[in-house]
């Protein structure tokens, strides 16, 4: 039986002449990002001695005197109208603790939920005893913020009928500052299945349904089994997504569908090998410069 | 006996309600069957049990054997009794079926007037479902498909005659009609007699017996339906509202009030918790009771939970608008709008108004925008009528001199009127002999004014007509007025003595140095005689305490700006306008109807008094009556469109994916009616797409292959003539050609080409007309090509190219025609010499039958002559002016459009496709299909986002925000722009000023003095004593306003005295603006002091955020935010 055996080697550090972003201003903590007092201080910086400094490791921003540094690799920081995708790690009394990848549990609260049925109506006690048949410790959920704590939690709520619980799928889990943000994250790809590019850097990839209308947003598993082609298509992106993420690139629909259009000459096992990887990540960087122009 | 269907039809839906798989509670439902659970919202979900709501309104009007029987019980004479014109109004009331917007009230139609009582049969189903349980949850159940799909009617005389026959609410096939109606206009002169059967179980009920327009409403609040009420301020559309908050505390949902400003919102809250208990109430400043039942709120706080998609929307049921007319400000009128498109389709609508005569064509709008019926319930009754009167004494002695103008049954008294002139007159004229003949334009200063107001008050003494609201259009007068009347005494010790309490109890919040403010020792002097003076320069708490005072009827004499007439039930006996114009902003003008109405509607205590009194004062002229008649009885402005972009708006729907903008410009007001008629462009569209596929394509092999060119090319031909020709009629040197004697083309309906010349020029700017003298057959010959193989409209390139003039054959005749600009087909360069006048005259004369077999005049026949010639001389059209070089006209497009033009011309000629022998009837075919593409492109384009008003701004305003770096190219909102989200106005140049730095360095109460500059109403210098700082931040703010018009930094230095802890007596000498809108600027800096904290907290900048949160904890203090009275 053929086996394959890899050894760790050192990574390669991808050509620069390729990315776009060779002009970002990068600064790790300590750095000093300017001794001009004349500007505002925005996330990611402190003043010290007169000088801005960068307290985390990322790329500098400017807009107008407002400086601030975007970390590269963060937890996630909310803000209202984000969308993302969590799960329920506790049911508590009249509310949700979602994990959402911040520095704090988001809640979910039951009064800012669609509750099946939609019937509107102020929620009662029995709401609150049948919270766990709405949704249970694991369960996932999309969601979108409703507002930010002063102390940076978020409080989510499920607008429309859209967001709610998940069912069949995969989460591959990234970096916030990966996600591009856009108008719409949530994505029915051509290729076969669909996916949501949660702002909280999870990411879900789940066959796209069939009859829309009727189950988004809905609180029930569909548990009929997905066919294998749509599961292949589900891999494959899986696969895509964290070649792009380890090779940086920005999640956004187009990269992941270029991606997974380069990745279809190898099988789905293969995507994950460092050659290929880099192979189809730069293939997607090539297609995307062109487009861009 | 009347068939009645309805029991039927309700206990169908009664039994399709029951065979629902899970008739069961929900959450028993849910824990059951969790795959069965999953449901949708249900739009007008019904609530209760199907109960006998349904054939409320609508019932048979056959019921003539109960007819008789009522006459016995009610003994009326219907034989002699029977009014045409009802009390109280101007008109009568045409009986016959019509689709008139609002169903006058009035005497109906007896059969009409004596249906209700249709008690018998059928009633079996009904007592069943009325026995259904009710219990908190059991409300719940019903949630089934059949929630009342109402009918549609395609147009009311359908809906009316299916009244005749069935229930409006029968389920019918959804066939989609060419013209919707979604405005359902409510018949209110029916008596709702068996309403207690109806409802038996009322959520609420009150002490006295509800009028009939509010019994229809609430009969439609109880099917959930909305509604638009439309009535004069103290007919009681409260009580409409105070049924939904009861129905919605009976369903456990939510129940919304907003009104448009915050005094009334106080005064509402103060009402409905004596009323209700459970209600909560949210303003800019005040936040009580924010989880309760019925929520009372600005509609801006309304908007702003709807962007941010608020729990509080989940479950609400019913949003009330109280005068909602509010939409026709220019300023906030565009919130209404905003609000009314958000709403999810789930809430139920009530929209009280004051009288509007397009309360349909609105309550239309909004049925098409939630895709359901609104029932429009409108009633000009008072409950009080009102009786107008003149005055123009002013003195004691002629304080009688009253003078009835329209009496409360609205007719209107030329008699009195000229009586009321009379009596001016005899003493102006006295007065003129006195001291000599002076232009009686005097308007009185405050020494007559006392006379008159004296005089007019000790005559309403008397009368015991008091209490009196003085309408005055400004504030100062106001104030003049009231203290003018310094020997006025109206109340008695027992009133004063209660006053005093009163104002002690009320200003003891206040901090000490405040209760002896200059304003509140001189109001109080006043109220304990019994007068009071209530306008924006008022401060808060005193306004309040004068409300409650007059309330309890202990203020007399009220002084009082248009703003006390708004809003919550404050009646007089008698209302007295100062004058009949105010200032408006920008002129001084007229009262409009509706403003008079609804100051006039003041008048009147239901239950007290027979007949409100309202006094119009004569001081300098008796006014003109057809103004007095325009004013009083005039129709109220309609309610209109005040939609208009901004910015928090853009940026608010762009941050979400639910709404585009263009689609909030799409369903807005102002579009309606382009919009109306969408779903008949789109049925018109669809027919077309049909009658394109069916029609055969049009033959293009071998010489016809540049056949679709060969059309194209024609008609841009004919485009860019006709565009170059508008251009040269419009152009100054082309007006001067087109003078008196130049021969031109004319191309229209009845004239192919045909050389014509001008006779005369009207001098009408706007639309000129030439008249012309055109060449024309003999009558007789009416169709000169009749027959032959080519039909006349197959164009040969020569009729496209040339003019191919039209010769008449045979004897020639002539015709004298009216010309617009856009039948000139061209100008040519011959200038004939004619007697324009001469001609004109002889060929009108000749028109009447006696001259018409005279021999035209000698200058006729030359003319005629003359042209004749030309047309034979030049058959293919004389020469024509050239646009650039003999008019001059060096424009771009007119250039072009010659050259353009040459070129096509040359092109048409060398097509192949016209020698084809089969060229006339394919090209009919082809020009047929291009038609209706044609046709069908301008349906598309009207159905399309292109099409909209306002999206040329929507693409600037974005322009603007791309630019300055707010949302990217693909619309994504950045930083900048959720700031500006964040922002309750002035968005862009507080976010500008933000990121620009300029806060950061200055000190909190600095940062507050400066902001004042965007609240600030009142223009004014900043002041010399200012520190450094703040001059160099005035600057700075001044720089970086470019795109904001008006700053005005006239209380800077108040704000940053009160912000370093001044105490407010002081603060007056600072500036002359009256406390009150000090207060209300130093209330609104607060509000924006916390919009920037959140900002500052947004951006990640904790110092700017910690000085706005010190600056406004610094603003709100003492006097300034007291809080309401009416919410203690």
């Amino acid at each position: 039986m053929a086996m394959e055996m890899r050894l760790p080697v050192a990574r390669k550090r991808l050509s620069e002449s390729l990315g776009r972003e060779s002009k970002k201003h990068l600064v790790v903590p300590g750095d000093t990002i300017t001794t001009d007092t004349g500007f505002m201080r925005g996330h990611g910086t402190y003043m010290g001695e007169e000088k801005l400094i960068a307290s985390v490791a990322g790329s500098v921003e400017r807009v107008n005197k407002l400086i601030c540094v975007k970390a590269l690799k963060t937890r996630y920081n909310g803000e209202v109208g984000d969308i993302v995708v969590g799960r329920i790690t506790e049911v508590q009394q009249k509310r949700w603790k979602v994990e959402t990848n911040s520095r704090l549990d988001s809640v979910l609260l039951l009064s800012s939920m669609n509750l099946p049925g939609g019937e509107l109506r102020r929620r009662s006690a029995e709401d609150e005893l049948a919270m766990r048949g709405f949704l249970q410790e694991g369960d996932l959920i999309s969601a979108e913020v409703q507002a930010v704590f002063s102390d940076g939690a978020v409080s989510l709520h499920t607008r429309s009928l859209k967001y709610g619980k998940l069912g069949q799928g995969v989460l591959v889990q990234v970096s916030p500052s990966l996600v591009k943000r856009q108008k719409t994250h949530f994505h029915d790809l051509p290729c076969g299945a669909s996916v949501i590019l949660g702002n909280n850097g999870f990411i879900w990839i789940y066959p796209t349904p069939e009859h829309k209308e009727e189950d988004a947003g809905g609180f029930i598993a569909n548990l009929e089994p997905v066919s294998l082609a749509d599961r292949e298509v589900i891999s494959r992106l899986r696969n895509c997504i964290i070649s792009l993420v380890t090779q940086r690139m920005m999640l956004y629909d187009t990269s992941i569908l270029y991606c997974y259009e380069a990745s279809l000459p190898h099988q789905i096992k293969d995507i994950l090998k460092p050659e290929i990887m880099e192979e189809i990540v730069m293939e997607t960087r090539q297609r995307l410069l062109e487009q861009e122009g | 006996m009347a068939s009645l269907p309805v029991p039927q039809i309700c206990s169908k839906k009664q039994s399709s309600c029951f065979c629902r798989p899970q008739p069961g509670c929900l959450c028993m439902v849910w824990s059951t069957q969790p795959e069965n659970g999953r449901g949708r919202q249900i739009p007008g979900l019904s609530w209760l049990p199907w109960g006998p709501l349904s054939h409320l309104t609508y019932r048979p009007k056959d019921t003539q054997p109960q007819a008789r029987y009522w006459e016995a019980e009610e003994e009326i004479d219907f034989e002699k009794d029977l009014l045409t014109v009802p009390p109280g109004f101007k008109k009568g009331v045409d009986f016959a079926p019509k689709d008139h917007p609002t169903p006058a009230p009035g005497l109906l139609s007896l059969s009409r007037l004596l249906e209700p009582l249709d008690l018998s049969g059928g009633d079996e189903d009904e007592s069943e479902a009325v026995g259904q349980p009710a219990g908190p949850r059991g409300d719940t159940v019903s949630a089934s498909p059949c929630s009342v799909p109402l009918a549609r009617a395609s147009s009311l005389e359908d809906l009316v005659l299916k009244e005749a026959s069935t229930a409006v609410s029968t389920p019918e096939p959804p066939k989609p009609p060419p013209q919707e109606q979604w405005a359902i206009p409510v018949d209110v002169t029916s008596p709702v007699d068996d309403f207690y059967r109806l409802i038996p179980q009322p959520a609420f009920q009150w002490a006295f017996e509800p009028d009939v327009f509010q019994k229809q409403a609430i009969l439609h609040l109880e099917r959930h339906d909305s509604v638009f009420v439309a009535a004069h301020t103290s007919a009681g559309k409260t009580v409409v509202a105070e049924y939904a908050i009861a129905l919605a505390q009976k369903h456990m949902t939510r129940t919304i009030y907003t009104s448009p400003i915050k005094a009334l919102s106080n005064q509402k809250f103060r009402d409905f918790r004596n009323t209700f208990g459970d209600v909560g109430l949210l303003t800019g400043d005040v936040q009580l009771h924010p989880e309760a039942s019925c929520l009372i709120m600005t509609t801006e706080i309304l908007r702003s939970m709807l962007y941010s998609g608020s729990d509080v929307i989940r479950d609400l049921e019913w949003v009330i608008f109280d005068e909602v007319h509010y939409i026709n400000d220019a300023e906030r009128g565009v919130v209404w709008e905003e609000v009314l498109i958000m709403l999810p389709d789930h809430v139920s609508i009530i929209l009280l108004s004051a009288t509007v005569p397009n309360a349909l064509e609105f309550a239309d709008w909004i049925g098409r925008l939630k895709r359901r019926q609104i029932y429009v319930i409108s009633t000009v009754a008072r409950p009080v009528p009102l009786e107008h009167y003149l005055f123009t004494g002013n003195s004691p002695k002629t304080q009688g001199e009253l003078f009835l103008l329209l009496d409360s049954r609205g007719a209107f008294h030329t008699k009195g009127y000229y009586a009321a002139a009379e009596a001016k007159k005899e003493r102006m004229s006295k007065h003129a002999q006195t001291f000599g003949a002076k232009q009686p334009t005097h308007q009185g200063g405050p020494a007559q004014d006392r006379g008159v107001y004296l005089s007019l008050l000790a005559s309403l003494r008397t009368r015991a007509q008091l209490p009196v609201v003085v309408f005055t259009f400004s504030r100062g007068r106001c104030d003049e007025q009231a203290s003018g009347l310094t020997s006025l005494d109206l109340t008695t010790s027992s009133e004063k003595s209660e006053i005093h309490l009163f104002l002690q109890r009320c200003l003891a919040r206040l901090r000490g140095s405040d209760r002896q403010l200059p304003q509140v020792l001189h109001m109080s002097e006043l109220l304990h005689r019994g007068l009071g003076v209530h306008h924006s320069g008022v401060l808060p708490i005193l306004k309040e305490i004068v409300e409650m005072l007059f309330s309890r009827g202990l203020v007399k004499v009220l002084f009082a700006t248009e703003t006390f007439a708004m809003g919550v039930n404050m009646p007089a006996r008698t209302v007295v306008f100062d004058s009949m114009r105010k200032h408006d902003g920008s002129t001084f003008r007229d009262l409009l109807p509706g403003e008079y109405v609804q100051m006039a509607g003041r008048a009147g205590r239901r239950g007290l008094d027979p007949t409100g009194t309202v006094i119009l004062l004569c001081k300098g002229r008796v006014p003109e009556m057809a103004d007095l008649h325009r004013m009083m009885m005039g129709k109220p402005s309609q309610l209109q469109s005040q939609f208009r972009l901004t910015y928090t708006m853009i940026l608010n729907l762009l941050r979400v994916d639910a709404l585009r903008v263009e689609d909030m410009m799409k369903r807005s007001f102002s579009e309606f009616p382009s919009r109306k008629d969408s779903k008949a462009h789109e049925q018109a569209l669809a027919e077309l797409t049909k009658r394109l596929g069916a029609l055969e394509e049009p033959d293009m092999t071998g010489q016809l292959a540049d056949l679709p060119e060969y059309y194209s090319w024609g008609e841009e031909l004919t485009e860019t003539r006709h565009m170059i020709q508008r251009r040269i009629v419009e152009s100054v040197n082309g007006l001067k050609s087109l003078s008196v004697g130049r021969v031109v083309v004319v191309k229209n309906q009845e004239h192919p080409s045909t050389l014509g010349v001008i006779l005369q020029v009207s001098s009408n700017s706007i639309s000129r007309v030439f008249t012309t003298l055109v060449l024309c057959d003999k009558p007789e010959s009416q169709d000169p090509q009749d027959g032959g193989p080519a039909a006349p409209d197959v164009p040969h390139p020569d009729d496209l190219v040339g003019f191919k003039l039209f010769l008449p054959e045979g004897p020639c005749n002539h015709t004298v025609t009216k010309l617009q600009p856009g039948d000139v087909a061209a100008i040519t360069t011959k200038v004939l010499r004619v007697n324009g006048e001469k001609i004109l005259e002889d060929f009108s004369k000749r028109q009447q039958p006696k001259f018409k077999k005279d021999p035209p005049l000698a200058a006729v026949t030359t003319a005629v002559q003359e042209l004749l010639r030309l047309a034979q001389a030049y058959p293919a059209g004389p020469p024509t002016l050239d646009p650039v070089n003999d008019l001059q006209l060096k424009d771009v497009s007119v250039v072009e459009g010659g050259l353009r033009a040459r070129k096509l011309e040359e092109l048409i000629r060398g097509a192949q496709c016209v020698y084809s022998p089969r060229f006339p009837a394919q090209y009919l075919k082809l020009r047929e299909r291009m038609q209706i593409q044609k046709e069908m492109e301008r349906l598309r384009f009207l159905l399309s986002d292109q099409s909209l008003l306002l999206l040329p701004e929507y693409h600037q305003r974005v322009e603007v925000l791309r630019t300055l770096g707010y949302v990217d190219e693909a619309g994504t909102v950045k930083l900048a722009g959720r700031v500006a989200c964040a922002m309750s106005s002035h968005e862009l140049l507080l976010t500008e000023l933000m990121f620009d730095n300029a806060l950061s360095a200055l000190r909190p109460e600095e940062i507050a003095a400066l902001l004042s500059g965007l609240v600030c109403q009142n223009p004014g210098d900043p002041g010399d004593q200012l520190p450094s700082t703040l001059k160099q931040g005035v600057e700075r703010v001044q720089t970086v306003e470019e795109f904001v018009g008006e700053l005005n930094f006239g209380l800077v230095e108040v704000v940053y005295e009160w912000a370093r802890g001044m105490p407010f007596s002081e603060l007056a000498g600072l500036s002359g603006t009256p406390e009150g809108l000090v207060v209300r600027c130093i209330q609104r800096l607060a509000e924006m002091c916390r919009s920037l904290r959140g900002a500052a907290r947004l951006v990640g900048e904790p110092v700017l955020g910690a000085k706005m949160e010190t600056a406004a904890t610094l603003l709100r203090r003492d006097i300034v935010f007291a809080a309401s009275l009416y919410t203690q």
